[in-house]
């Protein structure tokens, strides 16, 4: 790669010295981790919020020290799901809302490798509600990764089981009149053994979460809120990606200070609170089968 | 072994697990729950992985993403959860993974008549998945052929890297014969392996050769699998000069072993002039004809099919210049006879049709026999 | 003896405080740049600013990075990367 696109720290002086060139991938612990041999720069739009979730992604990876190897990242389909092929880990890209199913069947055949299923919100919730809940139930060691921006971006624009009571969306031009899913207490309903809510504003939060998912032996949510400032931005005029960027910093609050609001105040809360909501330990399922069996075995003696 | 009075569906779970399958994933539904049931017993036994998922669908996603992880997987079901595992069967041929799907075939369309067989999946077997892509179908006609098409099944999916479907049916999964099962110890499967390193494979590599070899996840072979039209190493493309390759070769991959794919009986008596063309259960009707025929005194063929994709195009065309007429008995509307009459000329086919649940008798075939006999 | 001679009042001069360099270094891959302007917007102290021509950031303070991350963190495409100084 040419070192011309490489811009030192003073660059408009014609007589500053030009940083020796390097490859870009090396510049850090996280573009370490991207694959060489992918094109970049990524196919998401300018300011997307699902490119700031992967570097988080990739940090929290770092934090724990993970061999690459010991990593596989299942994806639906959809924007955010065109996430894992970026990353040098295992990457496996599957079909609409059913990450969560192709995970299990990984999971269950490797259950010492790290599993991180990466959805959107239609593809988690939509279609792909079914095998979201059950997986929940069944405390799997996976982590869903679920980028919520409320709307189904890659196809230009559509309501999704998120998008906000009112909205205007490409299939519901007159407002959108069907209730969101309240996504971290649908996991946390279906079993979840982790459950944590933050923002792409708040991308050191997301790591922190994200970490600790990761590491959780157990069925593990994420709700990464983003934006998507082409669709849903463009048709509920909500300005740019930095403008949606600052919003979000604007319109959410920490879990801490939302239970010290008052039972009115609650009541009437609309902005996103970010927190880690659920953190129990339960029989994970990988667990359980190999106790199972292990007692089969046994009695077979 | 032993000789044993067995199932259909119980030897197909044991030709799984002799065939080295330590995964299976599926969803009940009659007539096929009882592969379901013996695999959730005898998986745990020998270390193999048994999950009931929430739906079809999911069970189809769980043995791929299982075959991804290393384990030979399976699932078995019928009708309305074949239609429901379409999307993702095309995934698995799409991205080359191996896996079987034992289709106990019931009456259809929709809830049909569950407990009632029919052999209605022939078409959808073939192209029930959208797009176009290659695919295996094999069927047995007896409960000892049902243990040896499952290894069958299992070999030929890791040997082409496509799904393979076991289209069994009702009568032959539900019935039981006297079998005597070799001992596992005695079976080879067939295992994919890698030479190449993970720093010069490509899991879709076009040359040499025509099925690239299998590296699953996590024992350090990074890559990228990909329901997408995809490149030589995994990645996305819509370049023509990639796209092209991948569909020539994967179309082609079955076509250029079809000797290796295609099993079928061959009963010829020369100056025979009519022939019967069958499968699955209706080819034990046909027998039963065909001995009541011959015992008549009375020259015919018969041609009994293993495998219903690949069409076995040069076996059916060799019997078309053999004789005057095939009667394809078989229980649905003639979805084969179609395969058959498009090798042969629609005029030398006549069709044994039912679709009501209940088996094509041995008379309605002779009926049909005797007549095409008068006309040629 | 001479009277004493008034001696000039001297002032010990207090140390003067090294001035605050910069804690951090911004490095900028432009090739990956996107033009969202993200980081230009957030930085709290301005290092950045777009380009008046291209769609790109320019560093245009580099004495006023404090290493706070929030630019490489927040960049969708990882074309920034702050390198702590010591």
């Amino acid at each position: 790669m040419s070192d011309q696109h490489i811009l030192d720290a003073a660059t408009l002086k014609a007589d500053e010295a030009a940083l020796p060139s390097e490859n870009w991938f090396e510049r850090s612990e996280t573009l370490a981790k991207l694959r060489k041999n992918k094109k970049f720069p990524t196919i998401w739009c300018s300011g997307c919020g699902i490119g700031i979730v992967m570097g988080a992604l990739i940090r929290a990876i770092d934090h724990l020290g993970l061999d690459n190897n010991n990593v596989a990242l299942v994806a639906g389909i959809g924007c955010t799901a065109r996430m894992p092929v970026y990353m040098d880990f295992n990457t496996l890209h599957t079909t609409h809302g059913r990450a969560l199913a192709f995970a299990t069947g990984l999971k269950i055949a490797r259950p010492d490798m790290k599993v991180i299923a990466i959805m959107g919100d239609g593809d988690a919730l939509a279609i792909g509600g079914n095998h979201f809940i059950h997986a929940a139930r069944r405390n799997l060691g996976i982590t869903a990764l679920v980028v919520n921006n409320s709307i189904y971006g890659m196809t230009g624009g559509q309501y999704s089981p998120t998008t906000p009571l009112g909205s205007k969306a490409t299939t519901a031009p007159y407002g959108n009149i069907e209730p969101p899913f309240p996504v971290c207490q649908l996991a946390e309903a279906a079993g979840a053994s982790y459950v944590a809510r933050s923002t792409v504003y708040h991308a050191l939060e997301l790591d922190k979460f994200l970490t600790e998912a990761i590491a959780k032996d157990g069925f593990s949510v994420i709700e990464a809120v983003s934006y998507c400032h082409t669709t849903f931005g463009r048709l509920n005029k909500l300005g740019t990606a930095a403008d949606m960027m600052r919003t979000l910093k604007d319109n959410s609050i920490s879990q801490t200070v939302f239970q010290a609001l008052s039972p009115e105040a609650k009541a009437a809360n609309t902005k996103i609170v970010r927190g880690n909501f659920v953190n129990i330990d339960r029989p994970q399922y990988t667990q359980s089968y190999s106790n199972l069996i292990t007692r089969v075995q046994a009695g077979m003696k | 072994m032993a000789v044993r009075l067995m199932q259909g569906n119980e030897v197909i779970g044991l030709g799984a697990i002799a065939s080295g399958c330590r995964f299976y994933a599926g969803y009940p539904i009659t007539p096929s729950t009882e592969v379901a049931e013996i695999l959730s017993r005898e998986l745990p036994k020998v270390g193999g992985k048994f999950i009931q998922m929430e739906d079809e669908i999911a069970s189809m996603a769980a043995i791929i993403g299982a075959r991804v992880g290393g384990l030979k997987s399976m699932t078995a079901t019928s009708g309305p959860g074949f239609s429901l595992m379409q999307e993702n069967i095309g995934y698995a041929a799409m991205t080359e993974i191996p896996c079987v799907i034992v289709d106990v075939q019931r009456l259809g369309p929709s809830t049909g008549q569950p407990t009632a067989a029919s052999q209605g999946d022939v078409m959808q077997a073939r192209w029930g998945t959208h797009g176009d892509h290659p695919i295996i179908a094999l069927s047995p006609t007896s409960v000892r052929q049902s243990f040896d098409l499952t290894i069958k099944a299992f070999d030929l999916s890791e040997k082409f890297r496509t799904p393979v479907i076991l289209l069994t049916d009702e009568i032959i999964g539900h019935m039981r014969e006297p079998v005597d099962l070799p001992d596992f110890k005695t079976i080879h499967p067939f295992d994919q392996s890698v030479i190449e390193s993970p720093q010069t494979y490509k899991a879709y590599r076009n040359s040499p050769g025509d099925v690239p070899s299998m590296a699953p996840f996590g024992i350090g072979y990074r890559y990228h699998i990909t329901g997408l039209f995809h490149d030589e190493v995994g990645f996305p493309t819509q370049r023509l000069d990639e796209v092209d390759p991948w569909l020539e070769r994967v179309n082609s991959k079955l076509d250029k072993h079809i000797d290796e794919i295609t099993m079928v009986e061959e009963d010829y008596e020369p100056g025979a002039t009519v022939a019967l063309l069958s499968y699955g259960c209706s080819a034990r009707t046909a027998r039963h004809a065909l001995k009541l025929a011959r015992a008549r005194g009375q020259k015919v063929d018969m041609l009994t099919l293993f495998t219903i994709w690949p069409f076995p195009e040069k076996q059916v065309e060799a019997l078309g210049e053999r004789v005057e007429r095939i009667i394809v008995p078989e229980m649905n509307l003639g979805q084969l006879a179609f395969a058959v009459e498009r090798m042969v000329g629609r005029k030398k086919v006549r069709r044994v049709t039912r679709a009501n649940g209940e088996m094509v008798t041995p008379q309605m075939v002779i009926d049909v026999m005797d007549k095409a006999m008068e006309a040629v | 003896m001479p009277e004493a001679i008034p001696q000039p009042k001297t002032t010990v001069a207090t140390a003067v405080p090294p001035k605050k360099g910069p804690r951090g270094e911004v490095i900028i891959y432009a090739k990956w740049c996107k033009g969202c302007h993200i980081c230009v917007d957030f930085c709290p102290t301005k290092v950045l600013a777009m380009d008046a021509d291209e769609d790109i950031p320019r560093i245009i303070a580099p004495e006023k990075c404090t290493a706070c991350h929030f630019c490489d963190t927040h960049c969708p495409d990882l074309a920034l990367v702050v390198r702590k100084l010591d």
